[in-house]
């Protein structure tokens, strides 16, 4: 990424003159390998990525093979998940439910990370009216609940999987922005800039090849818990029937499916919400760490 | 951030840590009956009574409920009524609004109502024949504009006012008040065409519409349609329906807790009972509850708990309480259409008649019922109005016209269509996948998913679309879909079927349009007598299945559940319960 530009007047650099000048990921990579948490998670996503990918060779069925005879049985060797109220077999549903969780979550927080990063990096550049505009055009944003706002952008576009990404990824623009602005701020003063500014580089440059590196870890940290956020949310929203169109397996989808017969079928709740809680969990594992880890201030 | 999702992780965890606790644990099904008096000897309450309740005899293995299905054996039960109780009823809806019924907009409120206000007359849900109750007899005219009732005389409301002629003709001038336009009532009465009533004298009273209003009497048997004291009325106010509500019936209003409960007490001096209920004397319970239970998986465990002993269900949970021995299966016809996969006959692949047929035979009704979605219960859609919407029930022509289920048959007729199958396996012509825009509620999936898989297996397959109930109309009626998932409610059957079938009417949101089938609806709706209307409409519907222009899925229901020990529902003409004849075993 960014390490083969990282300016010498970093404030990571300066804060750590004693050490011998490292790249800054090789560093955070080694604080992470001291958070067990966050290695745990990371394992669990490298291993969903894994399966995700791997949906077709690893399921062991179709995920939208109807088998009526085999609707709502209970887990089995045949059906290690169970099946569902169709004869859907779970578990296939589950790995291939991995594709889209994994696409919502990547995809929503793209949206919002460039947008908002962008608009924030802008504002706290220019300053002035541009950025008055802008924060307060955030704060309006950031006075709806997430959920809310992303409840009325689908009343708007209408409901389906990709309106839900750009619903919560237009939701999770505000803190983007207010940790890119805020963090501008502080880099726009620094000498390295000033020198860009006295050379004569134009504002896209400066923005991008001297400000943006410097913005990017807390937005990382962001990115990272934000996805599980997202994947939280898409869940949510498609639980409510407005996120993926059936016969998607989405997990979200699938609880709500799931619900009619809660005391009937257990697994058919059980699992989707095991596989979101899971994923969950471990993201926002690897994001705590990550966090601690990009932080100096807690460097050792 | 980071806290927020690990709690919400964390809440996940619990709850399915709750729900794994759930299915673990069968919920026990104890059953505590609530607090009683014992049966004793049930003193004659009034009237030669023809069934006199007595002394519950224990353990006879004995008779069905009136109205059970085959779904659940009954619990060995004494047959003869026996008086005492509380029955708790918990329906899918709130009474949203008022129980005043010159007001209301609500179901649940009518099927509240039923009970404290009687009808000038009733209908036996068995054989559709008009009977009299409050009114002793009537009269129409030639020109079916003018209807003369005889009232009983010894009609008393329960704030002691006598029921008379004053009554109704108050009664029937209040509904047509232009501000309860949206009011189910307004609609019953036929309020466009009412004109005036008229009191003759203290027990007769004179109807007068501005044209011909041929169904009024049979609306007139309806919950909504209750006749109130309108003493009682001048004196609340509009607190009327909230605060109180009287009028002659089996059961007296006690109270109303918005959001919770609406409970009423039985009338002891009543003697005036339908003449379609068996009781011929005084309710049988002591008190009747209806609680506000909007979930159905919690009405479900509040049925098994006893808390409440009668709920509706849904299809789907029917299979969750069958073998449990105190507890029964209430089915009854639902009053509306058939639940149909409508198609768009305008434009698409669904344009096409062989195209429709084809769906038509690659859809197996039969075995979608089967299925957990439908709990096995219930009967595949003939036409699109249900048996129980026709007269007699009798729907043998269109049975000859129903599509059996041959995929092989839809293969040949998508052939002869041109669509080819493609290297997926589904077929295409032009370039153009024959995926068909399928449009429905989200509550509604497992209705439409296995459509989808049926149609694979001939080349075809579904996009579907689901959103909440403003994007299904919304898209609907903008006429975007090539099938939509659709019925109505309602117990007008003829006028049923033009709004859906008639070129340009309300609900023809796909295209329909055959001049032949007009004609059929228009003679229909301006026939003068039920001959001519139902021939008519029997003769559209026949051809609106020969034109395929939907598949006609199923009959739908009403299914409710109760404790075993609740004996005697009925269900009236349009499926609500009546608990006049309602007992409850010891």
């Amino acid at each position: 990424m960014a390490s083969s530009t990282l300016n010498p007047a970093h404030p990571l650099a300066r804060e750590a003159p004693a050490r011998r000048p490292q790249s800054q990921w090789v560093m955070v990579f080694r604080q992470l390998r001291r958070n067990r948490g966050a290695l745990v998670g990371l394992a669990i996503i490298i291993f969903m990525v894994i399966v995700a990918f791997a949906a077709p060779l690893i399921a062991p069925y179709d995920p939208l093979e109807q088998v009526v005879a085999d609707a709502l049985k209970p887990p089995s060797p045949e059906h290690l998940f169970g099946t569902d109220d169709v004869g859907r077999d779970m578990l296939s549903r589950i790995i291939y439910g991995g594709q889209i969780t994994l696409r919502v979550g990547l995809i929503s927080v793209t949206i919002a990370g460039t947008i908002g990063t962008l608009l924030g990096i802008i504002a706290g550049f220019y300053g002035g009216w541009l950025d008055t505009l802008i924060m307060r055009l955030i704060d309006i944003l950031l006075a709806f609940p997430g959920l809310l706002l992303a409840l009325t952008i689908i009343a708007i576009l209408g409901p389906g999987l990709f309106n839900v990404m750009i619903a919560v990824g237009i939701g999770g623009i505000p803190s983007y922005t207010r940790v890119a602005r805020g963090t501008t701020l502080t880099v726009r003063e620094r000498d390295y800039v000033m020198s860009g500014r006295v050379t004569g580089c134009s504002d896209l440059r400066i923005m991008f090849r001297y400000i943006l590196p410097n913005v990017l870890p807390p937005l990382i940290v962001l990115a990272t818990v934000g996805v599980a956020g997202a994947i939280l949310t898409a869940a949510g929203l498609s639980f409510l029937g407005l996120g993926a169109q059936p016969p998607t397996p989405e997990w979200g989808s699938m609880l709500t499916n799931g619900r009619t017969y809660l005391r009937q079928a257990w697994w058919f709740t059980m699992f989707p919400g095991l596989a979101v809680m899971v994923t969950v969990l471990a993201i926002n594992m690897f994001g705590d760490g990550l966090r601690d880890a990009l932080d100096p201030k807690l460097r050792r | 951030m980071r806290k927020r999702g690990t709690y919400l992780g964390l809440l996940m965890a619990l709850l399915i840590v709750w729900v794994a606790g759930c299915s673990s644990a069968p919920a026990p099904t104890a059953q505590q009956q609530p607090a009683q008096q014992q049966p004793a000897q049930q003193a004659p309450a009034q009237k030669p009574a023809e069934q006199k309740p007595a002394e519950q005899k224990p353990a006879a293995p004995a008779a069905q409920p009136t109205q059970a299905p085959a779904q659940q054996p009954a619990a060995p039960a004494a047959g003869q009524p026996v008086k005492g109780g509380t029955l708790t009823v918990s329906h899918g809806q709130n009474v949203a609004d008022t129980l005043n019924q010159h007001i209301s907009i609500n179901t649940t409120s009518r099927m509240v109502a039923a009970h404290v206000l009687d009808r000038l007359v009733a209908v036996d849900p068995k054989t559709g024949d008009i009977k009299p109750w409050l009114a002793e007899s009537w009269e129409v005219s030639p020109d079916g504009k003018v209807y003369t009732f005889k009232l009983r005389k010894d009609v008393k409301f329960h704030d002691g006012t006598p029921f008379n002629a004053q009554a109704v003709k108050y009664n029937f001038d209040y509904i047509v008040k232009p501000d309860t336009k949206r009011a189910f009532a307004w609609q019953a009465v036929g309020a466009e065409k009412y004109d005036k009533t008229e009191v003759v004298d203290d027990s007769t009273v004179k109807v007068t519409f501005k044209s011909a209003n041929p169904s009024f009497l049979v609306m007139l048997s309806d919950g909504g349609m209750g006749i109130d004291s309108p003493t009682a009325m001048e004196k609340a106010g509009a607190d009327y329906g909230v605060k109180t509500l009287v009028g002659s019936g089996p059961f007296k209003f006690k109270e109303w807790v918005k959001d919770q409960r609406v409970v009423l007490v039985r009338n002891d001096d009543y003697k005036w009972p339908s003449p379609i209920a068996k009781n011929k004397g005084v309710a049988y319970l002591d008190e009747l509850v209806y609680r506000e239970v909007p979930d159905a998986a919690t009405r479900l465990a509040a049925l098994e708990a006893n808390e409440i002993q009668l709920v509706t269900m849904t299809e789907p949970q029917v299979a969750q309480i069958k073998g449990n021995k105190d507890l029964q299966v209430l089915t009854t016809p639902k009053a509306g259409t058939s639940r149909m996969y409508l198609m768009n006959t305008a434009k698409g692949p669904t344009a096409d008649l062989k195209v429709r047929q084809a769906m038509n035979y690659a859809i197996d009704k039969k075995a979608l019922l089967q299925l957990p979605a439908w709990s096995n219960i219930g009967n595949p859609g003939l036409a699109p109005l249900p048996a129980n919407m026709v007269p007699g029930g009798d729907l043998s022509k269109l049975k000859e016209v129903d599509y059996a289920y041959d995929p092989e048959k839809a293969k040949a007729l998508l052939e002869e269509a041109g669509w080819k199958v493609g290297a997926d396996g589904i077929r295409e012509k032009n370039g153009e996948k024959l995926v068909l825009d399928m449009v429905t509620t989200s509550t509604t999936t497992s209705q439409v998913e296995p459509v989808d898989q049926m149609l694979r297996k001939v080349g075809a397959k579904l996009n579907i679309r689901t959103g909440d109930f403003n994007f299904w109309i919304g898209t609907t009626q903008k006429g975007d879909f090539n099938i939509t998932l659709m019925s109505d409610s309602g117990y007008n059957g003829p006028a049923l079927v033009n709004q859906f079938f008639r070129t340009g009417q309300a609900y023809n949101w796909y295209g329909y349009s055959n001049k032949d089938v007009d004609d059929m609806l228009d003679k229909a709706m301006n026939a003068t007598n039920q001959k001519d209307v139902w021939d008519n409409i029997m003769k559209a519907q026949t051809q609106v299945v020969k034109d395929a222009v939907g598949v006609m899925g199923w009959e739908q229901l009403y299914v409710y559940g109760a404790s075993a020990k609740v004996k005697d529902v009925w269900f009236n003409e349009v499926g609500f319960p009546y608990f006049f004849d309602t007992w409850i075993a010891k």
